[in-house]
């Protein structure tokens, strides 16, 4: 159960060892005892991830989760939720190769799609099936500002998120009234392991940024979240502004 | 099972979908429990709690609101047996004419006779007369694994004691006889004290309480510095009848509940700190100026919030939350330091009431135990910013010897409660012998673990 004052008993990570799924956890962990979920592929870095919210006191449990196969991490999911009451989910789940080498290997295309978009789908009509039996629980679904418009040097990767996107907030609509929240969260550039090497685009945020946005919206948020907050009438503009001139600026 | 809907807490600040309904007789019960569906049944009564006590999110709330008569009527002992769904205003609208009160009155005549033993409520006058079970002759408990059981002090006393303050997760109480206390008149003689600082208000609890049936005191939670936790006392004592003025001696029975309140829905945020500054100085200015006796009925002394108006509607859409902890005599500087820590993180109490503690009763989840109780309403949005201060309270709390009330509760780590309640265990093992498939459930129970059956084992 959510306490009062928004408080998490149990969280679940699909797609642990994200670093903002991390900082999400860690930031709880910190603050009150917690029980947390990693579902990730058996990896050092899942082994690494649960260490550190041990050592921040949380009970950890890991559950297997490969996005790229479906079937088996539906099974798993489903017999964790079985037997644990999950009261925040964040499906953060995500890969961003270069886009060159994406426009090169459609296959590699076609499995970047699979983990940020397909996966994702699956995993929130399971959440929303169990948490609206239990009648309360709160989706966090990782988006991005590359959501919103498709820019030529990530379209790929923009049109997975813009995917996952509106599969949430279609989502939210649907489960509004049954008890349960979804919370759609579109980060700009966010520093971290999968955007090394990149160079940052304007609004550039970290991992622990959009980790304290989330954890302010989960007591009572049911909507979009903005990281950073001006990225909201900027997208606005984004999003508005004729073609010719979206080309130009070259965002 | 047919539609759920979204039930609020009193306080509004938790909220679930459960499926609703509401059993006529002993017979409907026993098929509810029968056939519980996945996520159990919650018992609820008038939903007047401030906590999670009486929510279930995705299962059942049955309510007692179809049980609300009044079964036998004994005027010579003073014991009257009553459904569980009987308010505590109806009980005396129907006993102090006849010159009997229930010994113990919790602040809200709206809850009901099944609810207050489900919490083993307290008085203003808790070190005179304990709490309500103690006052308790019998009860019929139905249960999903031992049927009906016939409880009480003398009769099934460990089952008894464990549904005392068992917060409606060992049985569902479907009547209870209690005794009564002898009233002579329905009239109180009350007076305020006002009193500088924290020092002066336990000061002057002390010196009322040997001479005064009920002592409670109010604390202006925005007072600060050398004025933190100065308040008003207030004392009541029953008047005879040959202490009646001329004007009430035609009616020494009188007595007049608060009637219906309306629920309203959430408006703006009306509480806010200057507001309750403002409100406070004019609160605290009126008792200064108000010197002497004044009388007033039961419902006016007792129940000074049973207004017709829904004052929880004025805290706005997210509610508020109440802290009722309790910390044993000689622990007086925890109540300092709550006020002072939550004003320093300006999560401002906008309601702060004190009382005095006597013996506690056996049960072993009874909230009561010698010494202070204080309660604290806060705005929710003001204690989110401020949960951590309200966890570091929960530990001062629990060094001193003290624990927070559970029935009030809505944000306690669940880990406390094995050490505020060391007798938890014993409980536990109690309570699961009468409902070894855990039928019985809540949000609360949930939350804390309280039946242990939720896997909520966690180190704090």
């Amino acid at each position: 159960m959510l306490n009062s004052l928004g408080h998490p008993d149990t969280l679940l990570l699909v797609g642990g060892t994200s670093e903002i799924a991390a900082s999400i956890a860690a930031t709880m962990a910190r603050r009150r005892p917690l029980h947390v979920v990693l579902a990730a592929r058996p990896s050092s870095r899942r082994s690494a991830a649960a260490n550190v919210l041990t050592g921040l006191g949380a009970s950890v449990e890991v559950v297997d989760f490969d996005a790229t196969d479906i079937p088996r991490a539906l099974e798993d999911l489903r017999s964790l939720l079985a037997r644990t009451e999950i009261d925040v989910a964040v499906v953060a789940q995500g890969r961003l190769p270069r886009q060159s080498d994406l426009e090169n290997d459609p296959v590699l295309a076609v499995e970047t799609c699979t983990i940020n978009y397909t996966a994702a789908v699956a995993v929130g009509l399971l959440l929303a099936r169990q948490m609206r039996e239990q009648g309360h629980g709160v989706i966090v679904a990782l988006s991005s500002l590359a959501a919103i418009r498709p820019r030529r040097a990530n379209f790929v990767y923009g049109s997975s998120k813009a995917g996952l996107d509106a599969f949430y907030t279609g989502l939210r609509d649907q489960l509004r009234g049954s008890g349960v929240r979804v919370l759609v969260v579109r980060p700009g550039f966010v520093h971290s392991r999968m955007t090394r090497g990149l160079k940052p685009a304007p609004l550039a945020v970290t991992p622990q940024d959009v980790a304290d946005a989330v954890v302010a919206a989960v007591p009572t948020g049911n909507g979009t979240v903005w990281v950073p907050r001006a990225a909201r009438p900027l997208m606005l503009l984004v999003r508005t502004m004729p073609g010719p001139v979206f080309r130009r600026v070259g965002l | 099972m047919t539609g759920t809907s979204t039930i609020t807490t009193f306080a509004r600040s938790m909220s679930s979908r459960s499926a609703l309904v509401q059993p006529s007789d002993e017979e409907h019960w026993l098929r509810l429990l029968d056939h519980p569906g996945p996520r159990g049944v919650t018992v609820r009564g008038a939903g007047a709690g401030y906590s999670d006590a009486a929510l279930n999110s995705g299962g059942t709330i049955a309510t007692t609101h179809g049980n609300h008569r009044i079964r036998a009527w004994d005027d010579r002992a003073g014991v009257v047996d009553v459904d569980a769904g009987l308010s505590v205003a109806d009980l005396c609208a129907f006993t102090v004419p006849r010159g009997w009160l229930l010994p113990v009155v919790p602040g809200t005549g709206r809850v009901t006779i099944g609810g207050a033993l489900a919490a083993d409520v307290h008085g203003k006058n808790h070190p005179r007369r304990g709490s309500l079970a103690q006052h308790v002759v019998g009860a019929r408990l139905l249960t999903p694994g031992a049927g009906v059981l016939q409880i009480g002090p003398d009769r099934e006393s460990d089952v008894f004691w464990a549904t005392a303050g068992g917060l409606g997760l060992t049985g569902v109480v479907l009547a209870t006889q209690l005794r009564l206390a002898r009233i002579s008149t329905s009239w109180l003689a009350t007076e305020e004290h006002t009193c500088a600082d924290l020092d002066d208000v336990l000061a002057t609890m002390r010196a009322c309480e040997p001479s005064h049936e009920y002592v409670v005191a109010w604390l202006d939670g925005l007072a600060t510095g050398a004025a933190t936790g100065r308040g008003v006392v207030s004392t009541a004592v029953h008047l005879t009848a040959d202490e009646l003025p001329a004007s009430l001696i035609g009616r020494p029975l009188a007595f007049r509940s608060a009637g219906p309140s309306a629920p309203l829905p959430a408006g703006p945020r009306l509480i806010r700190t200057p507001v309750m500054r403002a409100a406070n100085a004019a609160r605290f200015a009126a008792a200064r100026r108000a010197r002497g006796v004044r009388l007033k009925g039961i419902t006016a002394a007792l129940h000074p919030l049973d207004a017709t108006l829904d004052w929880t509607a004025a805290y706005g859409r997210r509610g508020l939350i109440q802290y009722q902890f309790s910390v044993p005599d000689g622990q007086e500087q925890v109540l300092e330091a709550a006020l002072v820590a939550l004003s320093a993180a300006r999560c401002w109490p906008t309601l702060a009431v004190l009382k005095r503690l006597g013996d506690a009763a056996p049960g072993p989840l009874s909230f009561p135990s010698p010494g202070w109780t204080l309660a604290l309403d806060l705005p929710t949005a003001a204690a989110t910013a401020a949960a951590s201060v309200l966890d570091r309270l929960d530990d001062l709390v629990l060094a001193a010897g003290g624990r927070v009330y559970l029935v009030k509760d809505s944000r306690l780590r669940s880990c406390m409660v094995p050490a505020m309640y060391p007798r938890l265990d014993e409980w536990r093992r109690l309570r699961n012998a009468l409902d070894p498939s855990g039928v019985l459930t809540s949000d609360l129970d949930r939350r804390l673990d309280l039946s242990g059956r939720h896997g909520g084992d966690r180190q704090c």
